[in-house]
């Protein structure tokens, strides 16, 4: 979901790149464009302005930085409900899974 | 300043990225603005990327009794969900929760957690413990977390945080890290009288380690406060100037101190300055002359007026030759 523009956001042809199928913009290296527009979609909303002065390497990184803390927070919920489970009495436990949505 | 702001914002994402980005160096030439716009991008992203599966956790801890739901807070979720989950659960239930949570555990949440997605539980929480919590945070040395708790933190309970926390060492240093200038002018205006010049001395120790993010975080105040601080430093014994000069010339600091002399308007202050600056070598005087810019400075037209020793008379006249000439254009 694209949100309102805001000032100094990096802006991709004009206007404000949708996730996919963003137009080019021939100021900008196309290596670049893909890292920038890859980190917008991590994000989910736009990229600050200032980021767009680094390196493709370095946009690169930042998203994968970006996408592992976010795997690392699922994990992390995953494997805290399962062991959540083990402290919840017996006759609340079905109740609690419900709501946690576990079989 | 900004070198110590930048780095505390690598700090702070750092933090949100966890463990494993193992440094941003990449990251260390983007400016200060960008770089909190991508801090506040990211925690959005992380807050609201599972949401769902958060709210399904906190919705859980409805059920159970708030005894079982600490247990499982500490001994299952972890800091890291209890920060994410902190502003899903129902307000009351979350206070209830954090009673139960020992402070060492709850400073661990304030790490993890954005202040400001969870005021109604932090403002709810008992003073005491909310004490305890600060006080562990402090021990820790975790001023760049502590900040931004001052920022959303009742002024009464900060009071209370601040009459316990006795390292003025501390106090400077969370103050510089608050964000918000306009409420800590509010909150200086409650400090008792004699934290300023303990404030003043702890940035000063260790051959002024804390001297950087003094004058940073003064420049900032309101001028009632800098002129306060100003006349506090500048009416001291003569040593005690003597090392405040020698040290923000080391470190190059007069481009921060003189603004601060600027707003001070104590005679006393200035005839003490002018008898420690009388005593300097004509170097020294000369740098902090190159640090004031076009606009001048009205400590320095009061301290030309002053008698001079030779060996400094005719730099202290050429430069305020400069600054009226700079003046008249």
């Amino acid at each position: 979901m694209v949100t309102d523009q805001r000032v100094g956001d990096v802006v991709f042809g004009g206007r404000k790149a949708a996730f996919f199928g963003a137009d080019h913009d021939a100021g900008i290296d196309p290596m670049k464009n893909r890292e920038l527009q890859e980190l917008e979609r991590v994000l989910g909303e736009a990229v600050p302005a200032g980021l767009s002065a680094l390196d493709p390497a370095s946009i690169k990184k930042l998203c994968g930085a970006l996408q592992h803390a976010r795997k690392a927070q699922r994990a992390q919920m995953a494997a805290a409900t399962e062991s959540s489970l083990q402290h919840v009495p017996f006759l609340l436990r079905g109740a609690v899974k419900k709501v946690l949505g576990i079989k | 300043m900004s070198t110590l702001q930048h780095r505390a914002e690598m700090q702070r994402l750092a933090r949100l990225l966890g463990p494993h980005t193992a440094g941003l160096t990449y990251l260390e030439a983007v400016d200060l603005a960008t770089l909190k716009q991508l801090r506040e991008r990211s925690t959005a992203m992380l807050y609201d990327a599972d949401r769902e599966a958060l709210q399904r956790i906190a919705n859980a801890a409805r059920l159970l009794p708030s005894a079982i739901a600490a247990l499982i807070a500490e001994k299952a979720l972890g800091p890291l969900l209890c920060a994410r989950i902190a502003g899903l659960l129902v307000v009351d239930t979350a206070i209830d929760i954090a009673k139960r949570l020992p402070p060492p555990f709850l400073a661990q949440v304030c790490l993890e957690l954005d202040p400001r997605r969870a005021k109604a539980v932090i403002d709810g929480v008992p003073l005491a413990r909310v004490i305890a919590v600060s006080l562990e945070l402090a021990r820790r040395g975790e001023f760049i977390t502590m900040g931004r708790f001052v920022d959303i933190l009742d002024t009464e309970v900060l009071l209370a945080v601040i009459d316990k926390l006795r390292d003025n060492g501390a106090l400077l240093q969370i103050a510089f890290f608050a964000e918000d200038r306009v409420r800590l002018n509010r909150i200086i205006e409650r400090l008792p009288a004699p934290r300023f010049g303990g404030i003043i001395d702890a940035a000063l120790e260790n051959d002024g380690e804390l001297w950087p993010e003094a004058l940073g975080l003064i420049t900032e105040l309101n001028v009632r406060w800098r002129r306060r601080f100003g006349e506090i430093a500048l009416t001291r014994d003569a040593d005690s100037i003597a090392h405040i000069i020698a040290i923000s010339d080391a470190q190059q600091l007069w481009p921060a101190l003189l603004p601060i002399a600027d707003a001070v308007d104590n005679e006393q202050a200035v005839h003490c300055l002018h008898a420690v600056l009388r005593k300097q070598k004509p170097a020294l005087l000369k740098r902090m002359l190159a640090a004031v810019d076009v606009h001048g400075s009205r400590m320095l037209d009061k301290l030309a007026e002053l008698d001079w020793p030779a060996t400094l008379r005719a730099t202290m006249a050429a430069a305020a030759n400069t600054r009226q000439a700079s003046a008249l254009r």
